[in-house]
């Protein structure tokens, strides 16, 4: 899985905020806060991903147990899929 | 999936700002040439007067100073004028600024947007244009803004840009000149379901008189009674009757008065800025235009700085802080500095437009209810 569409990261202070580009603006004129999690799983996205890659990512990344990690990246792709912001 | 950007994010990231004095919102005001000549407009210049008064900005210029705001921390970006679709260059700005990141909002008249500026808005459509509408027909934009054709014009760019799927938001300032036109007005944004938000207290015109009868706009009574009528026309006969019991003022600004001796309360000069077309920095567009600093110059912490240390001075009037009135009122700084040209003494005509309110406002309900017996 992979994101679709095209994006721009910004740090504004000390918030990560994604911001649409081109024509992905007109289907989602809206923008995206990342905390360090998500900001982890959207990095994933940026490539060609499966749900185990995202989830070692997390894992090493945060001290997290596995059922943490799964519920929180389940989470976050079933928001992106709300949007149909994801390729699968 | 045409939708705001959600208010909440926006919210937070504001406060946020305004909290560690991060300029996040900044209004880019790249031209005051327009195509149009509206009676009451505070911004217009002839190509004559702006000569005399400096060179439009390239965009190399204003992509620089964007550049320098977007590493202060700016997210947010307003690009008015004058009519921000007269500046030569406009396509290369607005097609840079939407690559480099920000949330862009665009005012406009509307009337310079036809199919092939929207097939190329698509392209880099931004998170809103605000369309200000000045009547329901030609036979207004004639006379309000000498563009005989100014309605169809601005019609068409609205069902255009609507269709292609750009969010919009239309706004309407309501003078005596085009006040038979606001029923019509706001059932059109209601009919094409756009939002929309007229408002009936406008600023003094800063280039001609700043009496209360400036003859652009209404006397502070009937400015309260549209502001009544404005809310009747939106909400409808039966909430506007139901709000009328107890519901304010509707507020038309984020601002209100603070105790004696206390700073402004709103955004402008705390997280957010103006920059007028020849370069000046001001906490607001409202604000008197006599910045020392030129924006194209020098390093932007800097201007931001001193925009911030102008706007710490500012105290506002003691009699508001003291006015039984304020927390409806919500008189702005840059209400009382234009109104008055000083900090000292409470704005006349605001105090006028305030207090008639409940007045002008039960006047109001008198008419609705009287044409229900007749
Ligand atoms: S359209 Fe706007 S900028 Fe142009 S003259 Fe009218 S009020 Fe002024
Ligand atoms: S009514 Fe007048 S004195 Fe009272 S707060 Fe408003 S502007 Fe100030």
């Amino acid at each position: 899985m992979k994101i679709r569409g095209e994006f721009i990261t910004r740090q504004i202070l000390d918030d990560t905020v994604v911001l649409p580009v081109g024509n992905t603006a007109i289907e989602f004129n809206n923008m995206i806060m990342l905390n360090s999690v998500s900001l982890v799983i959207w990095q994933c996205l940026e490539n060609d991903v499966s749900f185990d890659d995202i989830l070692k990512a997390v894992t090493d990344n945060f001290e997290v147990s596995q059922e943490q990690a799964v519920a929180d990246i389940r989470e976050f792709l079933d928001g992106m899929r709300s949007y149909n912001l994801l390729d699968e | 999936m045409n939708m705001p950007v959600e208010a909440a994010m926006v919210e937070y990231l504001y406060q946020k700002a305004s909290a560690s004095g991060s300029p996040i919102s900044g209004t880019f005001e790249l031209t005051p040439l327009c195509n149009m000549n509206c009676s009451m407009c505070y911004v217009r210049l002839s190509k004559e007067e702006q000569t005399a008064r400096g060179e439009l900005k390239s965009a190399e210029e204003w992509l620089n100073l964007a550049r320098r705001c977007k590493d202060a921390g700016m997210l947010f970006l307003l690009i008015t004028g004058g009519e921000p679709f007269t500046h030569p260059e406009i396509r290369t700005i607005i097609e840079e600024l939407h690559r480099m990141g920000f949330i862009l909002t665009i005012n406009t008249n509307g009337t310079m947007i036809d199919e092939e500026t929207v097939s190329w808005l698509k392209k880099v459509p931004p998170a809103r244009i605000n369309v200000t509408l000045y009547g329901a027909d030609n036979d207004t934009y004639k006379r309000l803004c000498r563009c005989p054709d100014g309605f169809s014009k601005a019609d068409k760019a609205i069902m255009l840009l609507k269709e292609n799927g750009i969010n919009i938001k239309i706004n309407c300032s309501v003078t005596p000149y085009n006040a038979d036109d606001l029923p019509e007005i706001i059932s059109y944004a209601k009919r094409n379901e756009i939002v929309i938000q007229p408002t009936a207290y406008m600023f003094p015109s800063n280039k001609k008189s700043t009496e209360t009868n400036n003859e652009f706009r209404f006397s502070p009574e009937k400015a309260a009674y549209y502001t009544a009528y404005i809310d009747y026309l939106i909400n409808g006969k039966d909430k506007f009757l139901s709000f009328s019991k107890d519901a304010v003022i509707p507020a038309d600004n984020d601002d209100n008065c603070g105790k004696t001796g206390e700073g402004i309360k709103c955004r402008a000069g705390k997280c957010s800025f103006w920059i007028t077309w020849d370069g000046q920095i001001l906490p607001c567009g409202m604000f008197p235009r006599n910045a020392e600093k030129n924006a194209f110059e020098g390093s932007f912490d800097e201007l931001w700085a001193y925009t911030k240390d102008m706007t710490d001075k500012i105290r506002l009037p003691a009699d508001c802080a003291e006015c039984r009135l304020k927390k409806e009122c919500r008189a702005c700084a840059a209400m009382v500095i234009s109104e008055n040209g000083c900090f000292d003494k409470a704005p006349e005509y605001r105090c006028r437009y305030v207090s008639s309110f409940y007045t002008e406002r039960n006047r109001l309900i008198n008419e609705i209810t009287h044409k229900e017996d007749n």
